[in-house]
């Protein structure tokens, strides 16, 4: 095994104070032998297909939220998702279940390619054996003209796990990016998306919920790069922090100059469950252009005197009612999810996990 | 309507003309550009300090050449320290009476209107000229209740020189940052209050600084103490000619607000163009205690400033009103900064920003609630408004929450104003131009309803809008 290595993830796009400790994030990682994580993947449709490639020409030219540094996880082998050139054609789904082996270092890559006027959902559920280990997950996205990517992903390794999960994606003319995240596992979680909306009225819209309980740590970086025309983004995050978990979210909407008519939006709420949870969130609002709308809000805070009153009026004790606040933050993430089977998993995951 | 066609609204930039002169420099001293132990030897020879305070500055000076230039925010190549000179002495001493200062001076003071505002509406005055005061003065029914304004070099070898000692830059100390550091060893002027328990000074005092030398770097130091139940309006008010060399700025401000007392610091900010304002202010307030700043950016080529409040004590509470005008060849990065170090605290912080014709304005914040500030509130509202697509606007607030018995909001906004707004009101019967006119002028609002009217004038002064079109 060789000595740990450090990589930088999670880069703010604009540096603020070091003091702060929010420009970016250092891991620690042995790189050694990596392996791919065995999946299965269930596909519908005829519109789509998934192949194993050495190589895609646009790989390098498709940035991503948690960095450069992550081509330490690069291995053989890319996914390849395409749809079939036939615009107007019904919806094409694929969905994908990793286990990631423990004591292992497991990376996965996948491309995603809708050509124009195609739609394609992926879901992506990531669990893992008992025990320590790496799980590194990049996802890129080259959506053509009028093409929709819904990407749902479910997070659910074990409490040992490090995970690393990582997106980018280009929206040409009209093209729309849905993401759709739940992070429920990982003892260590980072996270990080950056979608460039290059052609006019392109979109992306992210839904992430999240759960940190126990000494979880949860480090996240969520990018829209408005380039083109009457582009859009929303960005809406909701999570719960128990016990001592720990949580850093940086989203920033970026208007670059030229690209006027552009509206963003980034929405944040965090309930605070645990007296020693530590939350941490830096929004950012970068602008070069005039003819633009960006907004953001955050509210962190605890369950209202009032809300608690009325659930003990009702007979429900204080440690139920956050239970069941909680649980319902989350299910209004899970209920996106398109896959009943999946959503049945999370389910169960909220039963064991005593929510 | 077309985006692309619309005509957009005019915003006239600020008319520098009434602060863009002159002095011929007829200084008495004017030390060496540069900064060098002999340089800050030099500094504490010629103002008499005292070995504490010549040993604080060369420490401070050790501190300087470690610590390294921020590359978070706006670049500062064009200033190089060794082109600064750090001290140049004005031909003259302070004086208590303008009658008594240069006449070239004294009209500088005269055209900025601050003798005519002292007659009129303060407590007490002092103007500094370069590295010194040349005038300072406190009413005589202030003095009387106790209230100690007085330039901050007599006051360490006076009777409050141990209160000083205590005080100077424990809240701001020379390794917080490069700044301070040089702000540490070269200090020189600034004003040092004291306001005793339970003494409301109901009309402000007022400290104005003017730079006047070309190359020169100005590095006051401000001290205000209120004691237990006191109250206080402090206002600062700045301006510089503009020059082709780089001009420096590394004032400190440090303000102790007692239990249940009150505090408001208003600043005018109005450097000229080519000054590098790097200032530090920072206040720590106690249970009960009140800090209000009302901040009002309008000049220097680049700025770092963000007002920074520790609520050290339960139930201390701190409001933040603030706007930032940035033009062209400006690139200002203000904003503040709250610790909730104590139960019970409260802060919010609400700024505006515009900026125009090229100019780049950056709001950067931070709040942050500690482990035992337990039911503490925070909000931060920031607007900013683009008037062009050569302009710059960036908002990076941080947050960083550490108890579960907490609430903190944060909102922010950027864009140009909404055709709906300007729809309603003329809706209402009012004409288009009308409904442009009060919009716009409402956003630029938050400040000037908070200062005394003189400066609120003079701010109205600094902006003049002029609405031309549809709502750009």
């Amino acid at each position: 095994m060789r000595e740990a290595s450090e990589i930088k993830v999670n880069y703010l796009p604009v540096k603020t104070w070091y003091w702060l400790n929010m420009n970016d994030s250092k891991i620690k990682v042995q790189i050694e032998d990596k392996i791919d994580s065995p999946f299965q993947k269930h596909i519908k449709g005829n519109g789509v297909s998934f192949q194993i490639k050495d190589k895609i020409s646009q790989w390098n030219a498709i940035e991503t939220g948690m960095g450069p540094d992550m081509k330490f996880f690069d291995s053989k082998g890319i996914a390849c998702i395409e749809t079939e050139d036939t615009p107007n054609q019904t919806e094409q789904s694929i969905v994908l279940e990793y286990k990631a082996f423990a004591e292992k270092i497991n990376t996965n890559h996948i491309f995603v390619h809708a050509q124009k006027g195609t739609k394609v959902a992926i879901t992506m559920v990531l669990s893992s054996e008992e025990g320590e280990g790496i799980q590194a997950l990049q996802t890129k996205i080259m959506a053509e003209e009028n093409s929709q990517v819904k990407i749902f992903v479910v997070q659910m390794l074990g409490k040992k796990f490090k995970g690393l999960f990582d997106l980018g994606g280009i929206c040409e003319t009209n093209a729309q990016v849905e993401l759709v995240k739940i992070e429920l596992g990982a003892g260590e979680l980072y996270a990080g998306a950056l979608v460039d909306l290059v052609g006019e009225n392109s979109r992306f819209d992210t839904q992430i919920g999240y759960l940190g309980r126990e000494k979880q740590i949860l480090d996240m970086n969520y990018v829209a790069r408005h380039v083109g025309k009457k582009t859009e983004s929303n960005m809406q995050v909701s999570g719960v922090l128990r016990e001592q978990a720990a949580k850093l979210f940086r989203g920033t909407i970026d208007f670059k100059n030229g690209c006027a008519g552009a509206k963003g939006n980034e929405k944040e709420d965090v309930l605070l469950l645990g007296d020693d949870a530590i939350n941490r969130t830096i929004p950012l609002i970068l602008c070069q252009e005039e003819e633009v709308e960006g907004n953001h809000g955050a509210t962190i805070g605890r369950l209202s005197e009032e809300t608690l009153f009325y659930m003990g009026s009702r007979g429900i004790e204080k440690e139920t009612a956050e239970n069941l606040i909680a649980r319902a933050k989350l299910d209004t993430i899970a209920v996106l999810i398109p896959e009943k089977d999946i959503q049945e998993k999370i389910r169960g995951w909220f039963a064991n996990e005593g929510l | 309507m077309d985006i692309n066609q619309k005509d957009k609204t005019y915003v006239e930039d600020i008319d520098r003309t009434i602060y863009d002169f002159k002095n011929e420099e007829k200084d008495s001293y004017h030390i060496k550009e540069g900064l060098t132990e002999e340089i800050v030897e030099k500094i504490a020879k010629e103002k008499n300090d005292p070995e504490w305070m010549r040993q604080f500055r060369l420490n401070a000076l050790k501190i300087y050449h470690e610590k390294r230039v921020p590359d978070w925010g706006p670049s500062i190549e064009g200033l190089n320290i060794d082109q600064i000179v750090t001290y140049v002495r004005p031909n003259t001493k302070m004086s208590a009476d303008w009658k008594d200062v240069p006449a070239d001076i004294k009209e500088t003071f005269e055209k900025l209107g601050i003798p005519q505002a002292e007659r009129k509406s303060l407590a007490g005055v002092g103007a500094q000229y370069d590295s010194e005061l040349v005038y300072h003065n406190v009413k005589e029914e202030v003095a009387a209740q106790g209230v100690i304004y007085s330039d901050l070099e007599s006051a360490m070898h006076g009777e409050y020189a141990g209160m000083i000692q205590e005080h100077f830059m424990k809240l701001v100390p020379p390794g917080d940052h490069k700044f301070a550091a040089l702000h540490g060893a070269v200090w020189s002027g600034g004003s040092f209050v004291y306001v005793p328990k339970g003494v409301e000074v109901s009309i402000p005092l007022q400290s104005y600084f003017r730079l006047n030398a070309k190359g020169a770097g100005q590095f006051e130091h401000t001290l205000i103490i209120v004691d237990e139940g006191a109250s206080l309006h402090f206002i600062e008010g700045c301006s510089a000619p503009k020059y082709n060399v780089a001009n420096l700025h590394a004032g400190c401000v440090e303000l102790y607000v007692g239990k249940n007392a009150k505090l408001r610091y208003s600043t005018i900010e109005n450097w000229s163009k080519n000054m590098y304002n790097l200032n530090t202010k920072r206040a720590q307030v106690e249970e009960g205690g009140v800090i209000e700043w009302v901040s009002g950016s309008f000049g220097s080529h680049v700025s770092y400033l963000y007002p920074m409040s520790i609520l050290h004590g339960e139930g201390a509470r701190m409001e933040f009103t603030g706007i930032t005008f940035a033009g062209k060849g400006q690139n200002l990065d203000t904003g503040a900064k709250v610790v909730h170090a104590a139960p019970n605290t409260s802060s919010y912080i609400n700024t505006k920003s515009i900026s125009k014709d090229g100019g780049g304005s950056t709001f950067r914040s931070s709040v942050t609630i500690a482990r035992n500030a337990k039911h503490s509130k925070a909000a931060v509202s920031c607007q900013s408004l683009m008037l062009d697509p050569i302009s710059r606007s960036d908002t990076i607030p941080a947050m960083d929450i550490r108890n579960s018995d907490s609430d903190v909001g944060h909102e922010a906004k950027i864009g140009r104003i909404s055709d709906k707004a300007v729809f309603y009101l003329m809706s209402r019967g009012i004409s288009e131009e009308d409904a442009k006119a009060m919009i716009v002028s409402g956003f630029a609002d938050n400040v000037s309803k908070e200062l005394p009217l003189e400066y609120a004038i003079e701010m109205n002064n600094l902006i003049r809008l002029e609405m031309k079109g549809s709502i750009g």
